[in-house]
Parts: C-alpha cells; structure tokens; sequence
C-alpha cells in the first residue's frame, strides 16, 4: 500500500488532503489496486476509455460536450466528470482525484457520489459506454471536479495534461459558458448549416481536426457538434483518394481560398484558409497542432485510443484544452515565427542576460532526471539552459509558452503538470514545474522526467527567484520589459526602413521591433503580415527558392534575404532606389550584429 | 445538385514519371461529365460525356468523377468560387465548372512525391483552358440548352478531343504556354496597306464574309476577331491544321495536281474544302466555327473557311444565313481563284518582314538579358525567351511563370527582382496591361547592375514607353 501513500503524498502536495484522500479511498473500493503506474503509461499496451458523467443528470453521458458544459453550469459547478482510461488489468489501477472549486467539505461526498454513479452506469449505462465498460475493467479513472471555492485551488498533481488544463484555462466557468454562447451564432441560425452563414464561411483561418473514422475533434470556429456532416465528407473525400495505392490527399486550392489536409494517422487535420499562404506553409500550420495534440496525449497513447476504439471521441480526452488550441491557432496570425520556426527571444542588456543564465544554469545543476529549464515573459524567451546532449525545438519552446501563458491558473501559484514535448519525445511525458516569479510576468519551467521532482524543484525555484530578487536580476527584467524588451525601428537609425524581421539561423530566435507607422492599426498589421508570409513563401519554394527577392511597389518595398547563417524580411520607403536600398540593408546588417548579444541568447546553456 | 444543372465539368489529372519535372508529365485522365445528369443510383454512368482514356472501367470513371464531384461541392462550402484543382501525392486533378452562358475554361494538372512548390497549376490550367476554348470555337460553348438529347455532343466531344490530345504536347508541356499571347508580324506601312486591300477587297467581292483572320506563319497580320479568340483559332491553325498542311504539301508536290496551279505561281489549299475543286457534283459538308457576339456575349455560329497559300493562312468567317453557295464546290473554285493570285501578291512582302524581325539590329541581342513582354490590350507578345536554337532554363521558366502570377494576382503596378538559382536573377513588373518578364545571367550581377541592364534593355527595346516600365 505504499503506493497509495505515495498518491497521498502528492495529493498533499496540492494542499488538499483531507478530500482527495478520501476520493481515493472511495475509488479504491471500487476496485483496489495499484496507483504507482502513471495514468498514461505508454509502455502500457492496454486501452482508455473516457466516461463523462454528468451528476445528477443521467442523459447527460450520450450528450454533447456542449450540452455537458451547459449542464455543469446549471448545476452550479458541481458536477463531477469523471475520466477513466488506460486499462491494464484488475489489479492495476492508478487513482488520480484532483478537486477545485467546490466547497472542500461537499468534495468528498460528490467523490464517492461519482464513483458510484461510474460503476453503475460501468455496468448498465448508455450502450456505448457500458459496452466499452463491460468488457474492459477499468483501471484508471481521474476524477476531476469543479468545485466552486477558488482558495482550495493549488499547484495540482495529474497525469493527464487536458484534466489539468481543464481547469486552467476555464476559469471561472460560467465566463466560459458566456463566451461559448457568444460565439455561437444567433438562435435562429442555430438550425443553419454552417456553411449558410456567411461570417462562417468567410472566416481567414478554419481549422478542423477529426478521427479517421470522421469524427470531429476539433474545430476553431463553431461547435464540433454542428460540423459532424462537413467532417464526414472531409473524410470521405480523404479515404476515396486514399483507396488507391499509397495515394493521399494533399489540398485543394480555388481562387482565394486554399484548402490543405494533413493525415498523421489515427487523425486528420485540415485548415481553410484565405491567407493567401501556400500549402506547404499551411501544412506547417498543421504540424504546429497535431503536435498540440500529441502533447497533452502522447503518439503512443493517441493511437492506442483509436486501435482499440476507431469510434472513440477524442474531444473527450482533449476536454479543457480547446481554449489553449484556439490561442495556438490565432497566434499562427499573428506571430511569423511560427513559419520561421523560431523562438521570440526578449531583448535584454547582455550583462542581466548572462546573469540570469548562469543563476537558471546554477539551479538546475545536479538535479537528476531535470532536461530543461527555461525563463519566460510575456511569449518571449528570457533564457533557457538544457541537460548536455539534449536539445529542445523550437516548436516544443512553443507548444511549452503558449499552454503556459494561456493558462491563468499558474499565474496564482506553482504547477507541477505531465506536458509530452512532440519533438524531445512524442512517445512520454516529462513533468513540468511552472511557477511566475513574484506573480510577475515573469515564469519559469524547469522540465523533468521524473514525476517526484516536485519538492526538489519547488526547493530550486524558490533558491532562484531568491537570488533573482535579492541580486535585483528579476526588477532589471520588469524594468527591461517596460522600456528596452521593445524597440522601436527608429533605433536602428535606418530611416528607410518602416520594419522587419530578423531570424538567426543558428539559435532558431527571431527578433523584430514594435510594429509602427503605417502598420499601427488591426489592417495595416494584416497587411505586413501578408508580406511577409508572401516573402516567406518565395524564400523556401524547394525548388526555386530565391536568395534575395525584391518587391517594389507605390506603397512599399518588401525585401527578402536567406543566407546560411540569417533570415532577413523588411519592408522599406517604396520611394528609395535599389542602390539606397542596399545600403539601408547594410546598415542594418551592421546595426544587428552589434546588437546580437542583447537581442538573442545565443551561447547555449548547458548543465550536467 | 439542382444548382448544378447545365453545369459542364472538365477534369484532368497527370501521372508524372520524373521527379518534379514538368516536361515529363503524362496525362492520367480527362473527362466531361455533368453533374446533373445521372442522379438516381446505379444511373450515374449518364454524368460521364466523355472519359478518357476509354478502356477505363465503367465503375472507375464512376469514382473518380465522383471524387471530383464532392471536392468541388466541398470547396464551395468555403468558397464562393469553384475548385480549380486538387492535389494528391500523385496526381494533380483540375477541374472547372463550365457554364451555359460560358467563361471559364478546363483544367490539368500535375503532381509531386515531395510536398513542395514545383507544381504550377497555372501552366496546367492554362493548357486545359486552352483546349475548352478550342472545343468552344469549333464546337459551340458546352451546354445542355443546346444539346437536349446528350448523344451528339458526346459525339463531338469524343472525336474533337481525341484528335486534340493526340496532337497536343499534353506529355511535354510547355512552360512558355503561360506566357501566351498572339506574336503581330511587324510590318511596315506599304505592307500593311497592301494587306488590308486584300482583306477589304475580300469582304467587297465575297459579300457573306463576315469576319477574317490572316496569319503568316505563326504570326498575326490581319485579325478582326475578338483577340482570345484569335488566339484560339490561330493556335489551331498552327498547331492542328499546319502539320496536315505540310503532309498534303509533300504529297501535292509527288502528286499529279493540275499543272496550271504551278503555272498560276500558287499552291492554295482549303482545309474543309472540296476534296476536288474540279469536282462540281460535290457538296461540301459545312464546318463550323462560333464566335462570341461582342453585344449579347452569345455564341453565334459562322461558316468557316480556312484557305493556305505561301505560308499565308486565311480564315473567313462567313455569315451563315447568306452562304448557302458556300456548299458548292463552284464556290470554293471562285474562292481560290480568288485568294489564290491575292495572296501570292502579298506573299514576298511578308516574307521579308519575317525574315527581317528575325536579324540582330531589329531584336535586343544581349547575351545575358532574355525578356518576354506581353501587351494585355491588344494580346500580343513580343519575347527572346526561346527561339528555333535556343531556351531559357526550364527552372528559370518557372520561377517567372511564379513571378507572372505575383504580378498579375497579387500586387497592382509592381516589380519584382528576384535573385534564384546560379545566381540569376529574374525581373517581372506589370503596368497599365503591359508586363515585361527578363531573365539576366550575367556572371556576379548584384541587385544594382540586374537593375541598370533591365533599364537598358528597355530603353532599346521600348524606347516609346520607357517611362512605363521603369
């Protein structure tokens, strides 16, 4: 029974004992076994299986996950949504009980309540469900509730990333149910197609992910629920291309409107856009989610799932992470680096920066099974040092920063969350530590393997903000962010240049000033950010990939210019010549280079 | 599907058998089908007007214009245009609703293995658009209106696309297709003077002729025909009739023709004509051609008459209500003798504006600098990209096939300067309906010297217009 110690102990970790112990216990008797295998375990070769369970309203297991939200709010958040996955066998169970926002002395009653509730309908429940639950046993299920009192929230122990960011993103409920409703369209519409409503429709960016079986996952705009035809004959069209040999569908294009599709088996994801990109900067895109995905799921896990269950409704697993997935995807609008690959790095003095380094170096130092550390601000990267011999991908830094700062609830106190890094290891997950520093903008996150390193690394988060605080490092930081960390294009003293984006091949790091004249307003940023992904586009054709590309036009000149070690992008005066414009490049060049240090963390940091 | 009543789709799809190259493209498949046609199950065969090739399945045929059928359906769930084309790790299908009033043409396509951006649907959906054009002013726009019982157009479009992607490099494309426009044989006054006597006196002496068009060569010397669709007619009388032409050339040459022809100092030919002008019992099967009424924008069918003499080609387009004698092979004899004399007269005179266009001090004979420039207002093009020795790189085609589509799509009243590979660059800019695209080779040329050759050659070649360019 040591292993029901060690969940104890973690559960007070989140400073809720008393409750969860006795959720625990009350899911314990529902069938006893072991608790020490990771709820996911990837190893594992045996099946999940989700039950959503709304309480006191029986229908509510075959409802929609609309519905389902709807129901949690009229119930006043305390209905409890019970997970269960990952079945190994009778004997082996993992018990994973969170609580939040209910009054801490109703939480253990709606435990044993809900895990009644489980076993019953395990055995003669909706048809699908009891199907499923009769013949596997379950072995895991994560008990996650609403609860309505804010204080008992804490730094929480999962082992699934959605359970967790559930909550994190979804606070407090009923604004999220406000948002929901607002972003459906009007009732009377509520009958309508989608693709009848014309702000539907027209929209620049839809993105839809769904099963190979056609089942929706995803979708960036409107309700999955409403979108099970248009997935249906997206997969049709998919599988009928499919049929013969090896082939595959790629995209479609009209005038206007270019539709890409990307199959990484068991899912399919397709975005229409109207960006003007081109399909292969669409299919990056693509890769950017399906990567989300495996991050709260793992590669292993999500195949699996769909092995065992080609019907299974994923959204169920990925509940309480759409909100991260909507920021990720209107952060492809707005952020180039996403085609750049590469990591917005915060500009500092390069005295603070070295410090910080050393000092986030110096923390992690023989902490064993810690990979990563990083320090980040407001999306951008601050620092980051990484175990010898292990390197962390652009990409992952920004799966990593947007899950951290779309979440609200680290901002109130430190987490500890299992988060798989698609690119580090699509097969496991690494356990995070997140914590802002002095509830400043400030975070940092140290990445482990080990799922006990909580108390170790809280002990060298609290050394490193210590130090941070008493050397001044983290007041430097705030003072930095609020005057140097945003440049204007006036600084490099170039007058013809209006912008640009600059991108160090080797650190994988962009940098750009503050978006200004003529650019300022939602339609001139639109605008810059269509030359850019139009020069982008010329700069990485295969096969004709242009070295230096030059646009002129009344309004603009637009540059591109990709060398081995630097990207350049800028939109300079259209007035200049080609001989002025040259020359403003060069300066600029010159400006860059000695400005490097303070614009990006180039020398790697690295603990042993 | 009702919306898609006496809607025509086109589709066509490539195999290609060398990576990303796209003179080794094969054609897959091409089609006609009808979507409103053929709706209750186990009928759906009745959509297909045409498939080729035509020992395809039955059940196949079926699903592909099947899938063609949902794709298009499915992008007008997003867009409020139709699907040009769609792309598979093999094959590039393109496709194009036709409607009964007409506009837009059929698409090709191509594919890849590698998910990249060699693929230029615009070279393939221009070929296919070509082709509809071409079924169109030989065969009447595709509509059900005028076809209510389906068999003869399928008849139609069976024999006119057969010939047509025989005779058609479908296989071996021809990147410079996108660049396409008529080439106006140069000409000075006398010539022009004496060319349009020949036509005006034309019109008085055979008063049925409605509308003419004479090319020398692949060149344009007279046209008063809507422009696109004189491009049409003159790529089919180069493409399509001019290779019969030099056959029955040869053969007349061996034959046992009527000596008085040599004597007359011309060797005339009608393509449709009388199979023996001597012959007068015979009765010429009419051939058709339909142009485009510039006020109702309907089709109206006219006679077409097609007569080669010289290197000259004439077609007439005669008004159908007053050409009933055209049937007579006394009228085709009238015709030649005729045309025959007329157009020897001219001959010479355009010779030499051929030849001469072709010597050095007309043309700009930079050896780094290759330019196209197309003329959007009268159609015409005028480039050094590829003559009877020598072409551009297919790559460098390419990348201005790409900096066509930014000029033309993207940006209004742009240039663009683009350094690709071997360290050429390329220049594209496009104003007022004129585009001028160069490739310039020369060795370590940066950005300001690619510049000052561009204003160079500009100033030589367009002297007048200078100021448009640069």
């Amino acid at each position: 029974m040591s292993d029901i110690e060690h969940v104890e102990g973690r559960v007070r970790e989140i400073h809720l004992a008393a409750e969860s112990a006795t959720i625990l216990d009350a899911v314990e008797n529902l069938s006893p076994g072991s608790i020490s295998e990771p709820c996911f375990d990837v190893t594992d070769s045996s099946n999940d299986v989700v039950v959503v369970v709304g309480g006191g309203f029986p229908g509510s297991t075959e409802s929609s996950r609309g519905s389902f939200s709807r129901t949690l709010h009229h119930s006043s958040g305390s209905i409890t949504q019970i997970r269960a996955a990952n079945v190994v066998d009778v004997d082996q169970q993992t018990v994973i009980a969170r609580t939040e926002r209910v009054p801490a002395k109703e939480a253990s009653d709606y435990g044993e309540e809900m895990v009644r509730k489980v076993h019953m309908r395990s055995r003669g429940g909706s048809m699908e469900k009891s199907e499923i639950l009769t013949t596997e046993t379950v072995s895991c299920v994560d008990v996650e509730e609403d609860i309505a009192d804010e204080n008992a929230e804490g730094p929480l122990h999962v082992e699934c990333t959605s359970s967790y960011l559930q909550e994190g993103v979804t606070q407090p409920h009923s604004d999220q149910q406000d948002e929901v409703d607002s972003s459906k369209p009007l009732p009377d519409q509520e009958e309508l197609d989608y693709t009848q409503i014309p702000e539907w429709r027209n929209q620049r960016r839809q993105l839809f992910v769904f099963s190979n079986s056609g089942k929706p996952v995803y979708t960036r705009h409107g309700d999955e629920d409403r979108l099970v035809t248009l997935c249906g004959v997206m997969q049709a069209i998919v599988s009928v291309v499919n049929d013969t040999n090896d082939n595959q569908l790629w995209s479609m294009r009209a005038i206007g409107t270019t539709i890409s599709f990307l199959i990484r088996t068991p899912l399919v994801l397709v975005t229409v856009a109207k960006t003007g990109e081109s399909d292969r900067q669409l299919v990056l895109y693509l890769n950017y989610v399906y990567d989300f995905i495996i991050s709260v799921l793992t590669a292993p896990q999500l195949s699996r799932i769909f092995i065992r269950y080609p019907n299974f409704d994923l959204r169920r697993m990925l509940s309480g992470t759409e909100k991260i997935l909507d920021r990720l995807v209107d952060w492809f609008d707005e952020d180039f680096g996403f085609l750049l690959g590469a990591v917005r790095c915060m500009p500092l003095p390069p005295p603070l920066r070295e410090s910080i380094n050393s000092l986030l170096t110096h923390s992690c130092q023989k902490t064993p099974n810690l990979v990563f550390a990083l320090v980040i601000a407001k999306r951008q990267l601050i620092s980051v040092t990484r175990l010898k011999k292990y390197i962390l991908h652009p990409s992952d830094i920004r799966i990593l920063i947007n899950l951290v700062d779309t979440s609200d609830s680290f901002k109130t106190a430190e987490a500890w969350i299992p988060i798989c890094l698609p690119k580090f290891d699509a097969g496991g997950f690494l356990h995070a530590y997140i914590h802002y520093l002095r509830e400043s903008p400030v975070c940092l996150i140290y990445l482990a393997v080990d799922p006990s390193l909580f108390h170790s690394l809280a002990q060298s988060s609290a050394n490193f903000v210590s130090k941070m605080e008493s050397s001044g490092n983290l007041d430097s930081v705030l003072a930095a962010m609020s005057s140097t960390a945003f440049y204007t294009v006036q600084q490099t003293s170039v007058v013809e240049l209006r912008h640009f984006v600059y991108k160090a091949s080797s650190a994988a790091q962009l940098t750009s000033p503050v978006i200004g004249h003529p650019y300022v307003d939602e339609e001139g940023r639109q605008i810059l950010r269509g030359f850019y992904r139009y020069l982008h586009r010329k700069m990485h054709c295969p096969t004709r990939a242009a070295k230096i590309i030059v646009v002129t036009s009344n309004t603009e000149m637009l540059l591109g210019w990709v060398s081995g070690t630097f990207e350049l992008y800028a939109v300079l005066e259209p007035s200049i010549t080609k001989h002025q414009a040259v020359l403003a490049i060069e300066k600029l060049m010159r400006w860059m280079k000695k400005e490097e240090s303070q614009l990006f963390t180039i020398n790697s940091q690295v603990f042993s | 599907m009702s919306a898609n009543k006496d809607k025509l789709a086109t589709a066509g799809s490539h195999h290609h058998t060398h990576n990303g190259r796209l003179v080794d493209l094969e054609l897959a498949s091409f089609c006609v089908f009808n979507s409103s046609l053929g709706q209750r199950e186990g009928e759906e065969h009745q959509k297909i007007f045409l498939f080729f090739p035509v020992t395809t399945d039955v059940d196949v045929q079926i699903r592909v214009i099947g899938l063609l059928e949902a794709v298009s359906k499915f992008m007008r769930s997003f867009s409020d245009t139709d699907c040009r084309s769609f792309l598979t790790s093999q094959q590039l299908h393109t496709l194009n609703l036709v409607h009964p009033s007409d506009t837009a043409g059929p698409r090709v396509g191509e594919n890849d293995r590698t998910r990249n951006e060699t693929i230029q649907e615009e070279v393939y959906c221009s070929i296919l658009e070509k082709a509809y054009k071409m079924f169109k002013i030989l065969n009447g726009p595709l509509s059900l209106v005028e076809y209510p019982d389906t068999k003869p157009l399928k008849q139609k479009l069976q024999s006119f696309f057969a010939d047509y992607l025989q005779k058609s490099p479908f296989g071996k494309l021809d990147v410079l297709q996108c660049f396409d426009a008529l080439s106006w044989l140069p000409m000075n006054r006398k010539v022009f003077l004496s060319v349009q006597n020949v036509v005006n006196s034309i019109s008085v002496n055979f008063r049925e002729v409605r509308y003419s068009l004479m090319l020398y060569w692949d060149q344009v010397v007279w046209n008063d025909i809507d422009l696109p669709e004189a491009l049409s007619m003159a790529h089919y009388i180069t493409k399509f009739l001019y290779p019969d032409l030099m056959e029955k050339d040869i053969q007349a040459i061996h034959s046992s023709l009527p000596a008085q022809q040599f004597a007359q100092g011309h060797l005339g030919r009608f393509f449709f004509g009388p199979k023996n002008l001597q012959d007068s019992e015979e009765v010429v099967p009419p051939t058709f051609a339909y142009l485009t009424d510039p006020e109702s924008g309907l089709a109206v069918r006219y006679r077409l008459v097609v007569y080669s003499a010289a290197s000259i080609a004439v077609c007439l387009f005669l008004d159908e209500a007053s050409s009933a004698a055209s049937e007579s092979t006394k009228y085709y004899r009238n015709l030649d003798a005729y045309l025959g004399p007329a157009v020897a007269a001219i001959a010479p005179d355009l010779a030499e504006q051929y030849s001469k266009q072709h010597n050095p001090q007309w043309s700009y004979d930079s050896p780094n600098v290759r330019y196209i420039f197309l003329n959007e207002s009268n159609l015409s093009k005028k480039q050094t990209l590829a003559d009877r020795n020598q072409t551009v790189q297919v790559e460098l085609l390419k990348a201005l096939v790409d900096i066509k589509e930014d000029v033309t799509n993207r940006f209004d009243d742009t240039e663009i300067y683009e350094k690709v590979l071997h360290d050429c660059w390329i220049y594209g800019k496009r104003n007022f309906q004129h585009s001028l695209f160069a490739v310039v080779t020369q060795r370590n040329a940066d950005l300001v010297l690619t510049e000052e050759e561009i204003r160079k050659l500009c100033s030589k070649e367009f002297p007048s217009s200078n100021d448009a360019y640069l």
